[in-house]
C-alpha cells in the first residue's frame, strides 16, 4: 500500500514537470506552428542561474526572478533568431535544426561555465520528507503537481477573458484570420515564447531541489515533456497537463515494480502506441495546414 | 463630393503571382470616401487575391496600393486595419472555438485605450443591426449557422471602425432569404458613410446596390464603370446575367 503512495506521490511530482515543460510546448506552437527544441534547457538554464545567483550572495526571491527574466530573454531571442526566420513558410522545418543546435551549444556552454557536475538547488520545500499514507515525500514533489494544474486554470482564464487571450486562441485558431482582425501575429509569438520560457525557468527551479541541477538536466526533461506535449495533443493545455501527470506517475511505477532500465523503453513504448491510435494525440484537434 | 478629393484607396498596376501563376495582373482600381463598388467575375479571375493583397494577406508582387494617400503595399495584415480598412474574408473565417462575444472583442483589437470608451456604443449599435447575435453572445461561434456566421464576421469587420469595408463573396453559400437580410444591412452602412469595396458572384445584386463597378477577368479589369452602365454592358449581360450560379 505505502509503495503504491509513494509512486503515485512522486510520480505526480515528475509528472508536473512533464506537464509544464508540455505546457511550454502548447503555448510555442499554439502561436508559431513551431516550438523550441532548446525547450529543456530553458529549464536548465532557470535551475543553473538560480544556484549561480545565490552563490553571488543574492536572495532567493531575487536569484529565481532573476533567472526567469533571463529564461525569458532566452526565449524570445531564440525565437526571433532560429524560428521566425526557419518557420516563415508552412510545412518549413529549418526551427527544428536551429532550435537544436542551439540547445546543443548552451549546453557545451553550460557544462563549461557551471561545470560537469550536478549540484543541488537548496529550497526549504525539500530538506524533510513528509510521511503520506506511508509514503515519504518532499513538500517540493507535492508543489510542483499544484503549480502546474494552477498554471492551466490560470492560462484557461487568461485565455478567456483578456484581449491578449483571445488574440493567442485567435492566432492558434487562424493565423490569416487574425491578422485580418488587427492582431500583430508575430508580436503574440514573441509573447508566447516568452510565456513558455517563463514557464520553462519556472519548472526548472521547481525541479532542481529534486533532481538536482546541471548542464545537461534539460536534454531528457524536453524530449520527455514534448512526447508528454504530443500523446496529450499539443492543441490542447489541459490535455497535455493530464498527459504530463499520467506520464510520470506510469514512469514510476515502471521504476519500481519493473526497474529503472525499464522505465524509458516502458515509457517511450506507450508514446509510439498511443500515437498510432490517436495521431491528434488524446485531447488533441486536427489542425488545418494551409500552404 | 470634390472631384479632384482624395481617394480612400487607390490601387495602381497591382500585380500578384503565386509561384509562377500570376493571379492578378495590372489591376489598377479606386474606392472614393463613402462610395459603394463592386467586383464582378468568374471564379479564379482574381477577385479575391486582389482583396487579399490590399489586406496585406498576400504580398503583391508589383504595382501600389494607397490608403488615403499613405503606401500601403506590402504591409502586414493587422498595419492595414489601422489605417481603416477590414477585409470580411471569403468563408467567413470567423474563430468558431471562441463564444460570438469574444469574436466581437477580437473585431477591435485594433483599437487604441481612448477609442476603447466608445465600443459599448459600438457593440451595442452592431448588436442592433444584427439583432440574432444579440441572441448568441454566449454561444460557440461554431455552432452559428451559415448566415448567423456571415452576420458575425461582418460585425467582427465593423468594430474596428473601419473607413473601408472589404467583403469577399458575402452570399456563397447562403440562402436568398438571407441575402434580402445583409444587402439592406450593406446599404445602410454606406448610407451611414461606410466605404464598401464587394467582391460578388452574384452579378445582379452587386451592381444593384453599388455606384460603380469593376469587371474581372483572366486575372485582369476588363470593363469598369458605374453600375447602371455595367448592368446595360452587353458583354457583361451575356457573361454575367445569362448564367447565375447559386
Amino acid at each position: 500500500m505505502s509503495s503504491v503512495v509513494q509512486y503515485l506521490l512522486a510520480g505526480l511530482g515528475i509528472g508536473g514537470i512533464y506537464a509544464l515543460v508540455a505546457l511550454g510546448f502548447h503555448i510555442m506552437w499554439s502561436s508559431a506552428k513551431a516550438v523550441n527544441f532548446a525547450h529543456g534547457d530553458t529549464l536548465m538554464l532557470g535551475a543553473v542561474l538560480t544556484i549561480v545567483f545565490l552563490d553571488f550572495g543574492l536572495p532567493m526571491s531575487v536569484a529565481i526572478a532573476l533567472a526567469i527574466g533571463v529564461s525569458v530573454i532566452f526565449g524570445v531571442v531564440l525565437e526571433r533568431v532560429a524560428i521566425r526566420p526557419f518557420a516563415a513558410q508552412a510545412r518549413s522545418i529549418g526551427w527544428m535544426l536551429t532550435t537544436i543546435a542551439i540547445g546543443i551549444m548552451l549546453e557545451s556552454y553550460a557544462t563549461i561555465s557551471f561545470g560537469a557536475f550536478a549540484r543541488p538547488l537548496p529550497s526549504p520545500l525539500a530538506e524533510k520528507p513528509v510521511i503520506i499514507l506511508g509514503a515519504g515525500v518532499f513538500p517540493q514533489e507535492l508543489l510542483i503537481p499544484l503549480a502546474a494544474v494552477a498554471i492551466v486554470g490560470l492560462l484557461y482564464f487568461f485565455q478567456r477573458r483578456t484581449q491578449l487571450g483571445r488574440a493567442m486562441r485567435a492566432v492558434a485558431f487562424n493565423r490569416e484570420a487574425a491578422g485580418i482582425v488587427g492582431i500583430n501575429v508575430t508580436r503574440i509569438a514573441m509573447i508566447s515564447f516568452a510565456l513558455a520560457s517563463a514557464l520553462g525557468g519556472l519548472s526548472g527551479i521547481l525541479v532542481a531541489p529534486v533532481i538536482q541541477a546541471s548542464a545537461t538536466m534539460g536534454l531528457l526533461l524536453g524530449i520527455k515533456g514534448f512526447a508528454v506535449a504530443i500523446i496529450g495533443g499539443i492543441t490542447s493545455a489541459p490535455g497535455v497537463v493530464i498527459a504530463g501527470l499520467l506520464y510520470g506517475v506510469i514512469e514510476k511505477f515502471v521504476d519500481g515494480y519493473i526497474s529503472t532500465a525499464a522505465r524509458e523503453a516502458v515509457g517511450f513504448s506507450i508514446v509510439i502506441l498511443v500515437l498510432m491510435i490517436w495521431p491528434q494525440g488524446l485531447f488533441g484537434r486536427k489542425e488545418i495546414v494551409k500552404v | 463630393m470634390n472631384e479632384r478629393a482624395q481617394p480612400l484607396l487607390e490601387v495602381n498596376n497591382l500585380c500578384v503571382s503565386y509561384g509562377q501563376v500570376e493571379a492578378v495582373r495590372d489591376v489598377s482600381l479606386k474606392v472614393m470616401q463613402g462610395e459603394f463598388v463592386s467586383i464582378i467575375g468568374n471564379n479564379g479571375s482574381g477577385k479575391t487575391s486582389t482583396l487579399k493583397a490590399i489586406a496585406g494577406v498576400v504580398k503583391p508582387s508589383g504595382g501600389s496600393i494607397r490608403i488615403q494617400g499613405a503606401e500601403a503595399q506590402g504591409l502586414a495584415a493587422h498595419r492595414v486595419v489601422g489605417m481603416g480598412v477590414s477585409l470580411i474574408p471569403e468563408g467567413r473565417q470567423i474563430f468558431s472555438d471562441q463564444t460570438v462575444d469574444d469574436n466581437l472583442m477580437l473585431g477591435a483589437y485594433s483599437r487604441r485605450r481612448r477609442d476603447l470608451d466608445s465600443f459599448d456604443d459600438d457593440f451595442q449599435k452592431i448588436l442592433q443591426l444584427f439583432p440574432v447575435l444579440a441572441e448568441r453572445r454566449r454561444q460557440i461561434a461554431g455552432s452559428l449557422s451559415g448566415g448567423e456566421q456571415q452576420m458575425l464576421a461582418l460585425a467582427r469587420g465593423l468594430l474596428s471602425r473601419p473607413k473601408l469595408l472589404m467583403i469577399d463573396e458575402m452570399s456563397l453559400g447562403l440562402a436568398p432569404r438571407v441575402l434580402e437580410t445583409l444587402f439592406p444591412v450593406l446599404e445602410r452602412l454606406n448610407r451611414e458613410g461606410l466605404a464598401i469595396l464587394l467582391v460578388e458572384q452574384l452579378a445582379t445584386m452587386a451592381l444593384k446596390v453599388a455606384h460603380r463597378g469593376y469587371v474581372f477577368e483572366n486575372s485582369r479589369i476588363t470593363i469598369s464603370g458605374s453600375a447602371s452602365e455595367l448592368a446595360g454592358n452587353k458583354q457583361v449581360i451575356e457573361a454575367y446575367f445569362g448564367r447565375r450560379t447559386n
